[in-house]
């Protein structure tokens, strides 16, 4: 470690056992330290602005791991379990000193105050940002990026009508991981939708439910959790090629055997087929 | 649904971080978490960090067990905690009173001197207001006494002014080595745990609402001085230090290194502050216990005591009455007595339970049921709590054919073990016994539904109808601890009734 940030991480760190029910000493070690080393690196040479950052950042750091929101070294496959984790130690060490904003501190304390409110919400809000957030390196929006996020999600769509003529989209996703064969469905929010990987039970690939064929994968998650929707969405009954929706037929191409369906109060039927790594997403009106 | 920009903006106007004049990032206090939620982090930062032990002997959920011919072990599917760390902190939560016992050096002192600091003390101030057992402990060194000046001035004792411990107020009390006490000073020490209150020269200091920690090395509550009764009686829980486990070794030569002591501090925001502790008192006190539950406790209760031969008068059926005679369960709990000894639980107890140790049970069981996040305790709660509440209360009877048995003779040295067993059992045997208690229960339940509106000719029939009921259990079913119980409920019943038709007569 380089000795001019040593006495800072040092000063914060001393009182922190005392401080903090959750502190792990091993947490800051293994994954607050080496992110404040990179953080050290982008800053560049000793100045007291960078002093000033370095002072806030690492003080970010004890703060998140006192608090166990940084989460001990993750395995290969598991993934972040909130966007203040991920951004502290992935994004912010690259991306605060080069944020153009005049005051990198207020940036680094609005990212706090975004990500450890996010925490009050449900889990699944969190892991869904989290999956959103791959590919943000650009903090000085990130108020404006989080309502685009969340917005699909939170804001209630228009009630379906249930009447027709309904869309129909396909989704591979053989795209996101080649060997991804859908299972069981469920839904984790009324617009958000997750799939089972039927061969590793552990393995979700969630989906995002947007009218205006604006469905798209979100990618791979964990299991979001699970949202009860009320019962009656509408009468939907797999049959030969396709579905019937109230008096409505559906046809959906090459989808053989129907293996799993899912009917969403949002407006949406989706589908999926043995033997087929698609989704069909039936949109309603 | 939620408006993702007013989400957002709230986050940030609301936040915790900012930057402060002099250009550093600041974070304001953050809200305290629900009490119990506090709680649980208390009770994980002292077994990760404080005290190590690896024994969960509190484990809850349905058991998967391993194991082939001889041993077996089970392995619960839901929480389990070491009752060594819960019983303190329960301890706590319901201003009681707890005995630590073991060998020297398990981390009793320091368990107790833990809870101290979660109240709030400092360090010093938790040393400072441990009160150490030895044998010239005087009754002023635990009160006080007044400034030899006072005494010279006084005229009359009311003038003294008593110039009392302050340890006498603090919320959490810790006498070390209770059992080293002289027996005089143990009776200030009763007054205090037992009334809430000391009196010195017509003076009297209240101790308020607070958790008692005690400690004895010796399990049997021996030592320089025999504890008096009313003082063992006094404590509400017993609990067992366990021996350390080389798991973690490491912890231990991380402490010389480190040159800390596990009781050295407790994180901040782990501290408890005495409004706080008031919250939870009252919120524990809320839990409820169900119907079902009580039944259960009440059936397990009312077996102990029973004593078929005790007595040929229903009424001192019960083993206070040998006592008083000076005999003991094991003189007449022989073959002459015709219930069936590998069964019936009256014979594997000297003594019963006494409504106050069935008060401590369910408080404490509230506590658990709160710590655990419940609305209501259930039977696993009660499961889980009793050995530790009867632990000193509950003596088995020694010569009982029950310890005969080879498979039992274990519970004659594993009194935590025993005592479950016997709760077990009950519980079996309720489930047994509810097809043959319906017609009692639904007489209790007529007469809890209240008689006000009947007439006079109703009243004789429902008192007819409890003795018919008590000629047929008579009649049909053998005298036993469960048995006896509804008798005595329907003996009762009868003179309630009874008394409900001379009141009527009388014209009241």
């Amino acid at each position: 470690m380089d000795s001019w940030f040593d006495g800072i991480v040092k000063d914060a760190v001393r009182e922190a056992p005392r401080r903090y029910a959750q502190w792990d000493d091993g947490v800051f070690q293994m994954v607050a330290l080496p992110a404040i080393a990179r953080m050290a690196r982008s800053c560049g040479a000793d100045g007291e602005a960078s002093r000033r950052l370095m002072a806030g950042y690492v003080a970010a750091m004890v703060e998140g791991v006192g608090l166990g929101y940084i989460p001990a070294p993750l395995g290969e496959d598991e993934v972040w379990p909130n966007l203040l984790s991920y951004l502290l130690v992935r994004v912010v060490p690259w991306a605060l000193p080069r944020s153009t904003k005049g005051d990198r501190l207020q940036t680094l304390a609005e990212l706090w105050n975004l990500g450890e409110g996010l925490l009050a919400e449900p889990m699944w809000v969190n892991r869904y940002v989290v999956a959103r957030a791959e590919g943000l390196w650009e903090l000085d929006c990130l108020a404006d990026w989080l309502v685009g996020v969340l917005e699909p999600v939170l804001t209630p769509p228009p009630p379906p009508s249930w009447a027709g003529p309904f869309g129909v989209k396909r989704l591979d996703l053989g795209e996101t991981d080649d060997h991804f064969l859908p299972g069981a469905m469920h839904l984790a929010a009324p617009s958000l939708l997750c799939v089972q990987h039927r061969e590793q039970e552990d393995t979700f690939v969630s989906i995002l439910l947007r009218r205006g064929g604006e469905t798209s994968v979100i990618g791979e998650t964990p299991d979001l959790g699970r949202y009860a929707q009320a019962e009656g969405a509408a009468e939907v009954e797999a049959v030969a090629g396709g579905l019937r929706i109230g008096a409505a037929a559906v046809e959906l191409t090459h989808v053989g055997v129907v293996a799993e369906l899912v009917v969403a109060s949002a407006g949406f039927v989706v589908v999926s087929a043995e033997d087929s790594q698609l989704l069909w997403v039936v949109e309603s009106p | 649904m939620t408006d993702p920009q007013e989400l957002v903006l709230g986050w940030l106007v609301e936040g915790r971080a900012g930057v402060s004049a002099e250009g550093a990032l600041t974070f304001a206090h953050r809200a305290s978490p629900p009490l119990v939620e506090k709680l649980r982090l208390a009770y994980d930062w002292i077994a990760s960090t404080a005290i190590h032990t690896p024994y969960q002997d509190m484990e809850f959920g349905p058991a998967r067990v391993v194991g082939g011919q001889g041993q077996l072990v089970a392995l619960h599917s839901q929480e389990s905690y070491s009752a060594f760390i819960l019983m303190p902190l329960l301890t706590l939560m319901t201003s009681r009173r707890l005995l630590f016992i073991g060998a020297p050096g398990r981390g009793k002192t320091t368990m107790a001197t833990v809870m101290a600091l979660l109240s709030g003390y400092t360090l010093e101030e938790a040393r400072r207001g441990i009160q150490h057992g030895h044998p010239q402990l005087t009754q002023a060194d635990l009160l006080g006494s007044p400034l030899p000046s006072q005494l010279i001035r006084a005229e009359v004792a009311g003038d003294i002014v008593v110039s009392w411990r302050r340890w006498l107020r603090l919320r959490v009390k810790i006498v070390d080595e209770y059992n080293r006490i002289p027996t005089k000073t143990q009776s200030a020490l009763l007054s205090l745990m037992a009334e809430g209150y000391a009196e010195l020269y017509e003076q009297v200091i209240e101790t308020g609402r607070s958790a008692w920690f005690l400690t004895a090395n010796d399990e049997q509550g021996g030592g320089t001085f025999p504890v008096i009764e009313a003082l063992k009686d006094r404590i509400d829980v017993v609990v067992r230090c366990t021996p350390f486990h080389a798991r973690f070794l490491d912890q231990l030569i991380g402490r010389i290194e480190g040159g800390s002591r596990p009781e050295d501090f407790v994180p901040s925001e782990l501290v408890f502050g005495p409004e706080e502790l008031d919250r939870i008192d009252a919120a524990v006190r809320a839990v409820e216990v169900p119907v079902a539950v009580r039944e259960v406790l009440g059936f397990f209760v009312g077996q102990l005591d029973f004593c078929r031969r005790a007595s040929s008068e229903l009424s001192y059926m019960n083993k206070d009455t040998l006592h008083l005679s000076g005999r003991r369960v094991g003189h007449v709990c022989n073959e002459d007595c015709p219930l069936d000894k590998q069964e019936n639980l009256c014979t594997q107890t000297e003594t019963g339970v006494s409504a106050r140790a069935y008060q401590t049970l369910i408080h404490y069981a509230k506590a658990l049921a709160y710590f655990r996040g419940r609305a209501a305790v259930d039977t696993e709660d009660v499961r889980q709590l009793m050995p530790w509440v009867l632990h000193e209360r509950l003596a088995p009877n020694l010569h009982s054919a029950f310890f005969q048995k080879t498979e039992h003779q274990v519970h004659l040295t594993d009194r935590v073990g025993w005592i479950r067993q016997l709760f077990d059992r009950a519980v079996a045997q309720h489930a047994a016994y509810q097809p043959l208690r319906q017609a009692t229960m639904a007489l209790k339940a007529g007469w809890e539904a209240g008689v006000d509106g009947l007439s006079t000719v109703e009243l004789q029939h429902r008192m007819q109808a409890v003795q018919a009921r008590m000629e047929d259990v008579l009649k049909r079913q053998e005298l036993n601890g469960p048995v006896y119980e509804d008798l005595v409920l329907l003996k009762n019943l009868y003179y309630d009734y009874q008394r409900r038709l001379s009141q009527r007569r009388a014209g009241r």
